[in-house]
């Protein structure tokens, strides 16, 4: 609260508590200058596999926004962080005798980042893919001439919707890196003018590189319940 | 050091040159997976089996939708691959095949038999005999296909098991053995509840449009349940797997099919007026109990098929899929039959 030169200490006390009543009604946002967590670019890599056939996926995390929110609740408060990101990544599961898929994918990462060091994520991706075939491919003519057709495969656009759960090791303990498991359900298209579906699970870590391409969330701070107001010495 | 470095760069590429893999193998027991592309779609392929017996079975699937992977099980790659060569092809739009899209009208499905056909013959010899074995809705396919002349011409022999030649054939035969059967089952008081609402649907409907005949084709799946003497198959998931099946893209490619309803277009061509320019060598082989595509319809290609070498069996404790109701014997008459050819 800032004291203003025109009003006297009684109207600035009447003014902090209108202020409190305003966050304990609905809440507050501010921008934050020493924020107690600091979202960084990470790199992530995990075994990504459409369950039982085997691949990898790489990537980049760079967060945009963090938003603390602080929760009020019988003299306790509860703090937990919601952090959005952008993930490019690079992903591919080899299915034999069917395809070997391989992705170039763009994710919107939303994570409840808790003070323990567990968070849990939805993200929400768009992306191209090629599927080479696992298997030497033919065409014939009309004049039943054979030809062999060098790295076969179908190029398809995705869309792919997925839930983590993790755990930052930079909570607690101030290490660099995270380990997830992560679900994704790829919905790819046009398959044969239609769409097909494959679910993919990953587990993987992410890490950061210091001073690899510094990111610049922004910061907020929302505060819900009744915080109770402590006068300073 | 730097001739170490050579020796090494030679080692390797010995590896990789010996890792080399060949696309056909030409003698002996091969299992050879590879794909066919033909307009938009790529076609899985895999040539299971004994290719020193110069027998080729060419499976065409049900559906349409279905796929040729599912006929291929622990009996069959034991007791039926040592004899001869299987070919498991899923047709377009079906199985595992991939692609963004291309035509799905019956006719490209024919140029695509034909065309596998080719392939099969100039990447394993011209010598190599080629029987098609075509269940169901792959029964309408393979007459479709040998009604015309250069393709009989690729063709050895036709094996035909509870084939679809005739759709409105086929939903008015399905139809009447419905009736008849759920009044005989209602007499000996069996499953009177199921019998009854078939009865009942079936005299209060007829057997024309789609929406009457895929209701038709549901009861007969159900019939078949209904029936004590027809054999229980066995299914066993781990061969599924064992197959390396995307059950996904099998479901997503059999849902597909059904809302293009692929097999439209087999109303307006009944495969029963072109039966008689069919001469190759046929074998007709039914299910007693098959509701889907009724026994009648193995009497209708004996009629007016042009072949006079045509023989027919009847299984009586099978169903729609003799091949798995009564396994062994059904086998033992296709490995006879193409073996004796």
């Amino acid at each position: 609260l800032i004291e203003m030169p025109f009003l006297n200490k009684s109207s600035v006390v009447s003014n902090k508590w209108l202020m409190i009543g305003i966050m304990v009604f609905w809440g507050v946002d501010s921008s934050c200058q020493s924020f107690d967590y600091q979202a960084k670019t990470n790199i992530r890599a995990s075994y990504n596999s459409a369950i039982i056939y085997p691949g990898f996926k790489l990537g980049l995390e760079r967060p945009y926004s963090v938003t603390k929110f602080e929760r009020y609740k019988r003299n306790k408060v509860k703090t937990h962080f919601i952090e959005k990101n952008l993930t490019f990544s690079l992903g591919m599961y080899h299915h034999t005798d069917f395809h070997s898929h391989c992705y170039l994918q763009g994710e919107w990462v939303r994570r409840k980042q808790r003070k323990s060091g567990f968070y849990r994520e939805n993200t929400y991706g768009l992306g191209l893919s090629r599927a080479f075939l696992d298997g030497p491919s033919f065409s014939v003519n009309n004049q039943g001439e054979v030809k062999k057709i060098p790295l076969a495969g179908v190029n398809y656009g995705l869309f792919s919707i997925g839930g983590s759960w993790g755990y930052n090791f930079d909570m607690k303990f101030d290490k660099p890196f995270a380990i997830f498991l992560k679900t994704t359900g790829i919905l790819y298209f046009p398959h044969s003018k239609f769409v097909n579906l494959r679910p993919t699970l990953e587990l993987g870590g992410q890490y950061q590189i210091k001073g690899f391409w510094e990111a610049n969330p922004t910061y907020k701070t929302k505060i819900k319940g009744k915080k109770k107001y402590r006068p300073q010495n | 050091m730097s001739k170490m470095k050579t020796y090494y760069l030679w080692f390797i590429c010995l590896i990789l040159i010996s890792c080399h893999k060949e696309d056909f193998n030409s003698s002996g027991l091969v299992e050879d997976h590879f794909f066919m592309k033909n307009d938009k779609q790529n076609m899985p392929v895999l040539v299971a089996g004994n290719i020193d017996s110069r027998k080729m079975l060419v499976i065409i699937h049900g559906g349409p939708g279905g796929n040729s992977w599912d006929y291929r099980n622990s009996y069959v790659k034991s007791y039926v691959e040592s004899d001869v060569a299987l070919v498991y092809w899923d047709q377009r739009y079906s199985g595992q095949s991939q692609g963004n899209g291309g035509s799905y009208h019956i006719t490209t499905f024919r140029e695509d038999l034909r065309k596998l056909l080719q392939l099969l013959k100039a990447k394993y010899g011209q010598d190599k005999e080629i029987f098609l074995f075509a269940h169901s809705w792959g029964g309408f396919i393979a007459p479709y296909f040998l009604s015309d002349p250069q393709n009989l011409a690729l063709v050895n022999g036709w094996i035909q098991i509870g084939g679809a030649h005739n759709y409105r054939m086929n939903d008015s035969l399905t139809r009447e053995m419905l009736i008849f059967y759920a009044q005989e089952e209602l007499d000996k008081e069996r499953n009177k509840e199921d019998w009854y609402e078939i009865l009942e649907w079936c005299n209060n409907n007829g057997f024309e449009g789609r929406e009457n005949a895929g209701q038709l084709n549901q009861f007969a799946h159900k019939a078949e349940g209904l029936i004590e003497a027809v054999n229980e198959p066995n299914f066993d998931f781990s061969e599924i797997l064992a197959n390396n099946q995307a059950f996904l893209t099998n479901y997503f490619n059999m849902i597909n099919s059904a809302i293009k309803a692929v097999d439209e277009p087999t109303y307006s061509t009944p495969i029963t007026d072109v039966l008689h320019k069919i001469n190759c060598p046929t074998f007709l082989l039914w299910g007693k109990y098959d509701f889907v595509c009724p026994p009648e319809l193995a009497i209708d290609i004996e009629k007016n098929i042009g072949s006079s070498d045509v023989t027919k069996i009847i299984f009586n404790a099978s169903g729609h899929s003799p091949m798995v109701n009564e396994e062994h014997l059904f086998w033992n008459e296709v490995k006879k039959w193409v073996v004796e050819r």
